[in-house]
């Protein structure tokens, strides 16, 4: 495994790293993979998750590119005036480029984790190059499996209750925290349930595999089966697939939480990555 | 901005450089040297901003990424901060090479300010040092990023253990050998040297920064560099808030490094 940083784009204005395998290692007309940012972390990845990711699937035999989106990170901002989602699709285009310009594969996998999964699904819906989205606590709604939840066994658990102890402590002793992060930073252009719906059916229709995560640190969803009760029928295509990790936050902050996040994933890729340029297979 | 890599095969480190900008080129070139992995991802937006507005004022400027943290090679539980200090310095090479300058100045923050101090201490030779919001007394630093942990942790369901010897601490590996190491470092004892300056540059006037402070001043005072401090309360509060959104600060660190 090798890694070297590149400016690209059409603006030069692009910042990544490209991981590459060992030629040996190399898994001959596998996707590449693109990881771009978690809301406004770097290329980096919150708690180094995108660095680590990069290097295990790079030894797996993928090519992975992590980039800066254009005004994130270490990439300045592109010229003209475009929407969030509009930059982004251009920018992950633009390194879908730059792989394949380097010889790198025609087919892309792109995971985003949070408002990186806007990122990654709006790419997706976009251009046809991309094979396989990653969703990481992407898109949530409230269900009537949620609020039944919500008002019953929720209320049981006792992980809540000592959160709602070690609150009320924290609120007493003050003291240092985190780097305040500014709400409007994180708005979050989510299409509506009837869209996503529609783009997921479109997405699986092409043969655009998809892996659905979600954590316990997302508010919004309770329990591991909700992904089904939001999308219905569309969950048991066979290139959809779902994960839940309860005992992880939204960042997979817990060293152990982390490491079987990795492992999720590059098993993941390991089973439904192509042997020699077929499209990504189901479960 | 140019990505640049250098160190060994076995310990490459990634860094990017500021070609400096405008005619009127400084002498010195300056090494931005970041925190510890704890606080690396909070505060990159800030050494970035400072990067680039000093390489705006016509410094070639360069940050990077010590071994274990960012996009430099190395697990996290491998970075440690004696071999940081040598990356400091190992830096401080590439960044005279690529820039062709005569002259180094090296501006850290949190612990990164520390380990250039210990490198200076060690021979690493400056002409201005700033040590923005420094890790003074590594045991005390220790508690406070725990007492971060203890807070951001409280809206966790299930909250990471961070006890010394848990292994990890705010979402990174944390082994005891790397513990033991911070919590060694003691700014007082390693005392900066700069063959003009030292700048302390700080949004609060701190117990640790006041000791530090004094401690400076009386070597100024035997006829070592001079000091100049530089107190920039952060409208956004006494934590490091500041150090995510502040343009105040980086400003008065450019012109610290303006001044002749």
């Amino acid at each position: 495994m090798r890694e070297r940083a590149f400016t690209f784009g059409t603006h030069g204005n692009l910042l990544g790293v490209l991981a590459e395998p060992d030629p040996a290692d190399a898994v001959a007309g596998a996707p590449a993979v693109l990881l771009a940012n978690m809301g406004v972390n770097h290329r980096v990845g919150s708690n180094r998750l995108w660095v680590n990711l990069s290097r295990r699937l790079a030894r797996q035999g993928f090519q992975v590119l992590r980039f800066d989106l254009s005004g994130l990170g270490d990439s300045p901002q592109r010229p003209g005036s475009h929407g969030d989602l509009e930059r982004a699709v251009l920018d992950l285009r633009e390194a879908m480029d730059f792989v394949r310009s380097r010889g790198g594969p025609r087919s892309f996998v792109v995971m985003g984790l949070c408002s990186g999964a806007d990122s990654a699904h709006a790419a997706a819906v976009a251009d046809p190059r991309v094979s396989a989205v990653v969703y990481v606590d992407g898109f949530v709604w409230r269900t009537p499996g949620f609020w039944l939840r919500y008002w019953t066994i929720r209320k049981l658990e006792p992980s809540r209750w000592r959160r709602y102890w070690r609150r009320a402590e924290a609120r007493r002793r003050g003291g240092p925290r985190e780097a305040g992060e500014a709400p409007e930073i994180f708005q979050r252009e989510m299409p509506t349930p009837p869209q996503f719906r529609l783009d997921l059916s479109a997405l699986l229709a092409r043969g655009t595999a998809v892996l659905a995560v979600y954590t316990g640190g997302l508010m919004d969803y309770a329990y591991a089966g909700q992904i089904r009760e939001m999308i219905g029928p569309l969950a048991r295509h066979p290139l959809f697939a779902t994960a839940y990790f309860p005992r992880a936050d939204h960042l997979f902050t817990d060293i152990s939480e982390h490491e079987r996040l990795l492992e999720h994933l590059c098993e993941w890729m390991r089973e439904r990555a192509p042997a020699a340029g077929a499209p990504m297979v189901g479960a | 901005m140019q990505p640049v890599s250098f160190g060994t095969s076995d310990r490459q480190l990634q860094g990017i450089y500021y070609p400096p900008e405008g005619d009127a080129v400084r002498d010195a070139a300056v090494l931005v040297c970041g925190p510890a992995p704890q606080e690396y991802m909070r505060t990159h937006w800030a050494v970035r901003k400072l990067a680039g507005l000093l390489a705006r004022r016509g410094f070639p400027v360069m940050r990077f990424d010590y071994f274990g943290t960012g996009d430099s090679a190395g697990e996290t539980e491998e970075g440690r901060p004696a071999l940081w200090v040598e990356d400091v310095k190992a830096a401080a090479r590439e960044l005279v090479d690529v820039s062709g300058a005569y002259a180094l100045s090296a501006v850290g923050l949190r612990l990164g300010a520390s380990l250039a101090a210990i490198a200076t201490a060690g021979g690493l030779d400056v002409e201005d040092l700033v040590l923005w919001e420094p890790v003074v007394h590594g045991p005390s630093y220790l508690e406070e990023l725990r007492a971060i942990g203890t807070r951001k942790y409280s809206e966790f369901l299930f909250p990471p253990d961070q006890r010394q010897g848990s292994g990890q601490l705010l979402g990174y590996a944390f082994p005891s050998e790397v513990e033991e190491e911070t919590r060694s470092v003691d700014l007082l004892r390693s005392l900066p040297r700069a063959r003009r300056r030292v700048v302390m540059a700080v949004s609060e006037e701190r117990p640790d920064y006041m000791v530090l402070k004094a401690r400076l001043e009386e070597e100024a005072l035997r006829g070592g560099a001079g000091l100049s401090w530089r107190h920039e309360p952060e409208t956004a509060g006494s934590d490091l808030d500041g150090a995510l959104l502040s343009n105040a600060i980086l400003a008065a660190i450019a012109r610290a490094l303006e001044e002749p």
